[in-house]
């Protein structure tokens, strides 16, 4: 933890190592693909993903490149639907982790004492539970099964290893010249916070979040996919359940929207572990 | 204690859940059934009598199957581990093995490929990979079957319930590989540059000793730590994978359950996942003493 001072490095830099990274580069250039595609998607999808615009379970042609699905409807556009939920699940539900466990970590790491002990516990908790099961539990119970509210649960349960990171790296913030010379100012513990600990620990944040995007994808498309999504969204999750009953003689349902989860997480996986090697050496090769 | 102190989890869940499902039912049937279920009771007296009646191992009863939750549970948790245990000791030996050999040769040809590999492994929706390869090697090439643990009508042979095994073992141990590789590749490049290592490699020592006999012995440790920790993530992981291949096992009662509204299940599977999981953590704290001598209860 001694080695803070080599992290104060341009963003000019950063960029710089980031772009010699080809994994990193490689990923990058997926997520912008499928952001992209996902702004567009009304104008590129062939098709309206909701309408029956053939007869169903017809095979990948010229006029449907993804085939057709069981009641018709065409499988590329609601894959490029998809994706619109697949970023909006990953991406909200990193931001409200960031935002949860980077508070809890913030409060915890920067007051210490008593209540830092209560709030990693608290954490502890959280990581203990299996969350798949709380999940299945929490679905089960609430009905609520939209992918907003899967983005939500996701997050509420994925920001502990953000909070842990947070927390510890204050640790060693805290004893740094300049916060003592902002305590000794006497500048406030809001102040301290955000202007003088948590820019100093962007680096981790982002990686971490990043890396999250992938996972609250795939959890979404799992709990999506064992039937505990919304079966009326156009989600990648929601088309893998479909595909597997009629995973005997209609490969093309379930390949292509697995096939777009698989490589949008590949994409954020890259991209954070990327990210990690450029703005922040200390974190190589750690998960 | 501080064990105990985690069983509280599902306990805010479980108030809430009794809470709900008065309301539930509520227009015909209502005031009968929430007598006969003790659901006319305030939540707190629900709650400790909910409490008090599984410490005695008493579960509930399931809506839809009709029976007593613990058995259902008990046999299904029983298949799980079949499945899983094999899949973890494949995973963990893997992942060790290939990050030690990726940590060793740092930024080789090796490593990169290592790394770019497991993180692959690790973005796979091993659900998604599972489907496929039951279209691969079941539909198409009717190699294996496509799930279950044994075939129709067939006397149970440990042959058939190993084919049957294959596909959802090798899946669910490649999705656990690329992490334990990664993590134990960090925890051995931190160990590599302590000085005890430059001391053996003084010593003239070779290489593979250095590695395996001082490096392993003290990265493992940590790698321990977190593999504890993600335990309840494995444990949903292997839920998916059960219900891709329909395995009888307890994530895919969970899944059924919860699709079905019968909470007395998903409650109690919550429960006991919770507890083997805690078991588990256990466990990993009392391999740490055998791992590391200057830890001592």
């Amino acid at each position: 933890m001694t080695q803070f001072a080599q992290r104060a490095v341009t963003w000019s830099e950063n960029w710089r190592r980031f772009r010699k990274n080809k994994a990193a580069l490689i990923g990058g250039l997926i997520v912008l693909a499928v952001v992209i595609t996902a702004i567009i998607a009304p104008v590129i999808s062939p098709y309206n993903p909701d309408d029956v615009v053939a007869g169903r379970l017809q095979p990948p042609s010229n006029k449907f490149w993804f085939g057709t699905d069981g009641i018709g409807r065409d499988c590329l556009s609601r894959v490029v639907w998809g994706s619109r939920t697949a970023l909006m699940v990953g991406l909200g539900a990193s931001l409200i982790s960031v935002i949860v466990g980077v508070a809890f970590g913030s409060i915890a790491g920067y007051y210490g004492g008593i209540i830092d002990d209560a709030m990693m516990r608290i954490c502890e908790i959280l990581l203990v539970i299996p969350s798949f099961f709380l999940y299945i539990l929490i679905v089960s119970i609430f009905r609520v099964r939209g992918p907003e509210y899967i983005a939500v649960l996701l997050a509420l349960t994925g920001w502990t290893e953000l909070a842990k990171i947070v927390r510890v790296d204050f640790f060693s913030l805290k004893e740094r010249e300049f916060t003592k010379a902002a305590i000794g100012l006497g500048a406030s513990d809001i102040h301290i916070i955000f202007r003088y600990l948590l820019p100093n620990d962007l680096a981790p944040i982002i990686v971490v979040a990043t890396m999250n995007i992938a996972g609250f994808i795939i959890m979404e498309a799992a709990l999506s996919f064992i039937g505990l999504g919304d079966p009326t969204a156009c989600s990648w999750g929601i088309m893998l359940s479909q595909g597997r009953q009629y995973i005997g003689y209609a490969w093309w349902l379930a390949t292509f929207p697995g096939l777009a989860t698989f490589i949008t997480a590949v994409g954020f996986n890259f991209l954070g572990d990327g990210l990690r090697d450029s703005l922040d050496p200390r974190l190589r090769g750690t998960i | 204690m501080f064990l105990l102190a985690y069983l509280a989890p599902g306990d805010p869940v479980t108030v809430f859940y009794l809470s709900r499902i008065g309301g539930r039912y509520s227009h015909a049937e209502l005031d009968y059934i929430r007598q006969m279920l003790g659901l006319d009771q305030p939540i707190h007296i629900q709650y400790f009598r909910w409490i008090w009646r599984m410490i005695q191992g008493d579960f509930g009863q399931s809506y839809i199957w009709n029976q007593p939750v613990l058995p259902l549970i008990r046999s299904s948790i029983l298949n799980t581990l079949r499945m899983m245990i094999p899949a973890f000791v494949l995973s963990i030996l893997f992942g060790i093995v290939t990050g030690v050999i990726s940590a060793a040769k740092q930024y080789s040809k090796t490593d990169h490929i290592v790394m770019a590999s497991s993180l692959l492994m690790w973005s796979m929706p091993w659900f998604w990979s599972g489907l496929m390869a039951i279209y691969i090697f079941s539909v198409y090439l009717h190699l294996l079957p496509t799930g279950g643990m044994y075939t129709f009508g067939q006397p149970p042979t440990v042959v058939d319930q190993i084919s049957h095994l294959i596909m959802p073992v090798l899946l669910y141990a490649t999705s656990g590989a690329g992490f334990i590789t990664r993590l134990t590749r960090s925890c051995m490049l931190e160990v590599l540059r302590e000085d005890y290592i430059m001391t053996a490699r003084m010593k003239g020592l070779k290489e593979r000793v250095v590695i395996y006999k001082h490096a392993l012995r003290n990265a493992i440790l940590p790698v321990v730590t977190v593999v504890s920790l993600y335990v309840s993530y494995l444990v949903g992981g292997a839920a998916v994978i059960e219900f891709v291949f329909a395995w009888p096992g307890v994530g895919r009662l969970a899944v059924l359950a919860a699709t079905q509204r019968d909470y007395p299940v998903v409650l109690g599977i919550n429960m006991v996942v919770a507890t083997v999981v805690l078991i588990a953590l256990l466990i990993a704290d009392i391999s740490y003493a055998y791992l590391d001598p200057r830890i001592r209860y």
